[in-house]
């Protein structure tokens, strides 16, 4: 592991001022050292950005929370302002020690992983290269590149309507958090320093998440499938993620019957399977995701 | 040159934390393809490197290696082809690591790709990977006692499964590494993390061509070994050579990724069992047909491909039996011994399809069990003697703790028995010397210096034996000093492996002890004007019996000694009397003695997932007398665990060709949160051959939970669970490919 530049930012312009010169965030370092470790990336300069003040604040605005994107996991996890079911999910991701490092900007904006992919430098040199690195073939069998973005918290904030302030030279602007996970996998809106996440503070009982994972600690999730209900409308919002390229928004009425659960799974996820499990199984765990995620948000 | 001090600022240093003066680091090239012939190797771009020193291809090496003299069929670094990704194919010295890790990236190495196996069920007939196997079996062993026909034609009901077992490996947090010192003296000091320093003394001198009297091996702090470093690996070779060469020190650590290269783990197997049973629920017959996925290389596997027949029938009462044994070589790491060799995968398909015959026959699972237990002194078809068994209470045991749980609907609670060696009776090089020695010395301030050939790796081996010692002596353990781990210094141990420590190191400290208390008595009897007999040895005092107020000091009395003798001590050795069965292959089997286990898993099923979880493991295990109660029950949770992950998310395996996976953070290894409630029942039933009782405990509890796990599972949903691991996909059926079909079959 070689990392030739590592620059501390002392304040946001300076950190946006690396960035044009072509320098890369590191908040937590959780998802990119081991990258770099294997090689994935390589002779990157990047600019530390996790000890900005700017960036690490947690407050309740009315009816949404604002977290600053390099509050990390654990200390979400145990703030008091910060609602159940949030709480709960932050717990539910990677390991104890992994948590007081890793970022919620960092856990949103996470690369895609798959199983030919984050593997160490000997091992990828001997299966050979792939679209990511250098090559012309996905050995998972796609037309191009499907890691898959596993990300917990990307797919129950893309479900309870989040949105993000994006920090680039020009200004900042707040968006939906959908624009970072285009649906067809293509690249997604990025540039910038993410600064901030605004959560809307739903109740307790109107968010669920059900998920599939090997085990109750280290991997990650194969599968996640999260669901809001918004008061007073007859909406369902849920999202999938972990299965394919980004976490992305399914529709589904509010009442329907098992097939068009079934369809709806087998539309949201790609044959292309990177993890775990094949895409048939991954198609029917969805659809059990999905139903019991429906299930218990309907009143 | 003097010695330097390795214990600082470690008290306590593993091989990474070792350095010397002038210590220099080696790095290892390896292969990239799973089966090639080699065409050239280039080290002149390594050797250009800054900071890199030497360089070696196989060619450095004349002979190949292998622990088993019949089988050797390694090189220390490929010869002419290579046969697994990862295998090693050069190494390149630098002044640092980083030197050497630069070096070894520059290697050029010219393959020819030649058609790889990949699957164990394909390797019989295709391309050979050695000349001397052109079908790809390392042997075809077929064994039967008894009457196997008569038995399956007298049968009332003949139950038939094909079950398949996946690949494990060790996982041991400390990885492997060795640091190799050529002295002026002209003679080589190794210090690696072994298992078995004694087997490394001498193959390493085989491999160097160096007098064994040249050769001293030592173990420093071993983080844990499963299995995984009882064989002598390239790294320790190459570490030794190039030291020689150099006249400096060379250090080699492994990364994980190479780790799990070096593997040696469970082989995976697809075995057909046939049971024949009769009218009265008796087992006439068991008939199987074994296929072990052996890896690259044969290493330890010809004692897998036995073991995995031979201890098919016991626990059991069995009329006859037979087993087809074919350990398979194919393009991947070389598989190996891991917790519980070679019984593990057969143990899970007997306790599968006694189960499965169970509910067909409506019997209770324990109780049939009960039924079926040989009994002490019995024997088994193939001749395994039993001197003492708690089978039947271990049995009892586990049925007690669960008769009154309560299951809904998807759970169930499984059950599963077994039997394991306490070490085996013929040693890996043949030969009638003792397996184990001990040396004891009394000092004349009331200490105790035992020292042992012994390698501690993390089970706590020193400290039991110890306990041995000083219950031996009647002093308590703090008096008595053990040192091991130092082939020079120390006598000869056979290794940290079969579960034999305890058992033979325990039986030689036995009586080196037990020859110095005479000593020290007889010292003190002369004073005493009294006959030796007539005194007993009490924590620091040596009394009259009779008379408890006559006596002198421990202290005085080894102070007695010294001045008849020079200096008080003794030694002991332990050779096991047990008979090799008077047939090709019968000397691997018998044991001195034989430990028990039973479980029962209490698990849960989603059927709409196929996701389980395991609540509870009850894990009532017979090691003869518990010599430490804490260290059995820390062995029996760290079986219970390490059998949980082969049951369910441990899995090795070939992904295009190359181990997978090889990294902590994709083998599945259970964390604290996926861990059930686990209840360590400690059953003892002393065992006439063994050290004040003592049989074993740290492989034996393993072999039970696999299958009681799997039988709560069937009897949860209601299906055949034939196949280990238990992933969601593969209970619902999904994701099938590359597994064979496997299946079961009842009446
Ligand atoms: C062992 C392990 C287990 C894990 N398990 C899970 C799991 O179960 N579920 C799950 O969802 N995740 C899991 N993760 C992923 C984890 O959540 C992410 O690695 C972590 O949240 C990333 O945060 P970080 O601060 O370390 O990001 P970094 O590694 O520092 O950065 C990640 C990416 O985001 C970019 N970035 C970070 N912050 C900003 C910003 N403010 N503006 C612009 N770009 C930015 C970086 O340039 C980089 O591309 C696991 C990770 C590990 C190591």
């Amino acid at each position: 592991m070689t990392i030739h530049t590592v620059h501390i930012a002392r304040s946001l312009p300076d950190a946006l001022a690396r960035l044009d010169e072509g320098f890369v965030p590191l908040a937590g370092g959780t998802d990119l050292l081991p990258r770099v470790k294997h090689g994935v990336l390589a002779d990157a300069a990047f600019v530390a950005i996790g000890r900005l003040v700017e960036l690490r604040e947690i407050h309740r605005d009315g009816d949404s929370l604002r977290v600053g994107s390099a509050v990390t996991l654990g200390r979400l996890s145990r703030s008091s302002v910060c609602p159940q079911w949030l709480r709960r999910e932050c717990m539910e991701v990677a390991t104890p020690r992994v948590r007081e490092l890793a970022t919620l900007g960092g856990a949103l904006l996470q690369e895609g992983r798959c199983r030919f992919l984050n593997r160490p430098l000997h091992w990828r040199r001997s299966s050979g290269p792939c679209f990511r690195t250098g090559g012309t073939r996905c050995h998972a069998g796609g037309e191009r590149c499907w890691a898959q973005q596993r990300s917990l918290l990307g797919t129950v904030l893309l479900a309870a309507g989040a949105s993000i302030n994006l920090i680039t030279p020009a200004g900042a602007e707040t968006i939906a958090l959908r624009a970072l996970y285009p649906d067809d996998a293509g690249p997604c809106r990025r540039g910038g320093i993410l600064s901030e996440i605004l959560i809307p503070c739903l109740d307790d009982d109107a968010v669920a998440v059900e998920t599939l994972r090997r085990r109750g600690s280290i991997d990650f999730h194969d599968l996640v499938v999260a669901g809001t209900r918004h008061e007073g409308t007859r909406d369902l919002s849920i999202a999938i993620g972990a299965a394919l390229p980004y976490p992305r928004r399914v529709p589904l009425p509010w009442e329907c019957s098992d097939d068009v659960v079934a369809q709806s799974a087998e539309a949201a996820i790609p044959a292309v399977q990177t993890g775990r499990f094949e895409a048939s199984y991954v198609r029917h765990a969805t659809a059990v995701l999905m139903r019991r995620v429906t299930a218990r948000l309907l009143p | 040159m003097s010695t330097p001090d390795l214990r600082w600022p470690w008290v306590d240093p593993y091989v990474a934390d070792l350095a010397v003066p002038g210590m220099v680091y080696a790095a290892l090239v390896r292969s990239s393809l799973p089966h090639a012939v080699i065409r050239a190797i280039d080290l002149a771009p390594a050797l250009a490197t800054p900071g890199v020193i030497a360089a070696l291809d196989g060619e450095a090496f004349a002979v190949r290696g292998g622990v088993i003299h019949s089988s050797r069929d390694e090189p220390v670094l490929a010869r002419g082809k290579v046969r697994y990704v990862g295998e090693p194919l050069a190494v390149v010295v630098g002044v640092s690591p980083e030197a050497a890790a630069a070096g070894a990236n520059t290697v050029k190495i010219a393959l020819d790709s030649l058609p790889p196996v990949l699957t164990m069920t394909s390797a019989e007939g295709a391309t050979p990977l050695h000349e001397n196997h052109p079908d790809n079996v390392l042997r075809d062993i077929v064994l039967e006692f008894g009457p196997v026909e008569e038995s399956f034609s007298r049968a009332h009901t003949v139950f038939t499964g094909t079950y398949g077992y996946g690949a494990s490996t060790h996982a041991a947090l400390e990885p492997h590494g060795a640091l190799a010192w050529w002295r002026p003296e002209r003679r080589l000091w190794l210090w690696s993390s072994t298992q078995c320093p004694h087997l490394v003394h001498h193959e390493l001198a085989r491999l160097l061509a160096l007098d064994p009297a040249a050769v001293r091996v030592m173990t420093p702090r071993v983080g844990g070994g499963f299995g995984g470093k009882s064989e002598v690996y390239a790294h320790e070779a190459v570490a030794a050579k190039l030291s020689m060469m150099l006249h400096r020190p060379v250090r080699i650590v492994l990364s994980r990724e190479e780790v799990f290269y070096t593997h040696r783990g469970r082989h995976e197997a697809l075995i057909t069992l046939r049971m024949a049973v009769d009218s009265r629920h008796a087992i006439l017959g068991l008939d199987a047909d074994i296929l072990l996925n052996g890896g690259a290389y044969a290493g330890m596997g010809l004692v897998t491909s036995y073991y995995a027949g031979q201890f098919m029938a016991v626990p059991y009462r069995v009329e006859s039996l037979r087993f087809r044994s074919r350990r398979v070589f194919t393009n991947g790491p070389p598989a190996g011994p891991k917790r519980g060799h070679g019984s593990v995968q057969i143990r899970f398909a007997v306790e599968r399809l006694m189960d499965h015959a169970a509910l067909h026959l409506d019997l209770d699972p324990v109780a049939w069990r009960m039924a079926l237990a040989l009994e002490q002194g019995e024997a088994t078809v193939n001749g395994l003697k039993i001197g003492s068994t708690g089978f039947v209470r271990c049995l009892q045991e586990v049925a007690r703790h669960t008769e009154d749980i309560p299951c809904r609907a998807g759970e169930a609670v499984g059950f599963a028995g077994s039997a394991y060696i306490c070490g085996a009776a013929f040693p890996i090089m043949p030969n009638r010397l003792p397996h184990s020695q001990a040396l004891i010395r009394a000092d004349r301030c009331g200490l105790f210096s035992l020292t042992v050939g012994v390698a501690d790796i993390g089970q706590g081996a020193l400290e039991t034996l110890r306990v041995l010692a000083a219950e031996t002596l009647g002093q308590p353990p703090s008096s008595v000093i053990v040192s091991a781990g130092d082939t020079d210094a120390c006598p000869v141990d056979l290794g940290s492996y079969s579960s034999r420590v305890t058992l033979m190191a325990g039986n030689a400290v036995i009586a080196a002890a037990g020859s110095l208390r005479r000593t020290v008595l007889e010292a003190a009897a002369r004073r005493l004007g009294t006959r030796a007999e007539d005194l007993d040895l009490l924590p620091g005092r040596v009394v009259v019996r009779d008379e408890p107020g006559r006596g002198m000091s421990l202290t005085r009395a080894i102070a007695r000694a010294e001045e008849r003798l020079g200096v008080v001590m003794a030694g002991g050795g332990y050779t096991p009397r047990v008979e090799a069965g008077s047939y090709p292959g019968g000397a691997l089997g018998p044991s001195p003695a034989f430990s028990f286990s039973a479980a029962a898993a209490r698990v849960s099923v989603d059927r709409e997932l196929g996701t389980l979880v395991v609540h509870d493991i009850w894990l009532a295990h017979d090691c003869g007398r518990a010599v430490d109660l804490g260290r059995v029950r820390g062995q029996l949770h760290g079986c219970a665990i390490m059998a949980l992950g082969e049951a369910l998310t441990e899995k090795s395996g070939l992904t295009r060709g190359i181990m997978d996976p090889v990294g902590f953070t994709e083998y599945g290894i259970p964390t604290a949160a996926d861990l059930p409630r686990i209840h360590a029942v400690i059953v003892e039933e002393p065992d006439p051959a063994g050290p004040h009782g003592a049989k074993e405990a740290g492989e034996g509890p393993l072999l039970p939970v696999v299958p009681a796990i799997a039988n709560a599972v069937a009897r949860a949903i209601g299906a055949h669970i034939c196949r280990i691991p238990l992933t969601p996909d593969l209970l619902l059926g999904h994701g099938a490919a590359g597994y064979p079909t496997v299946e079961e079959a009842g009446g």
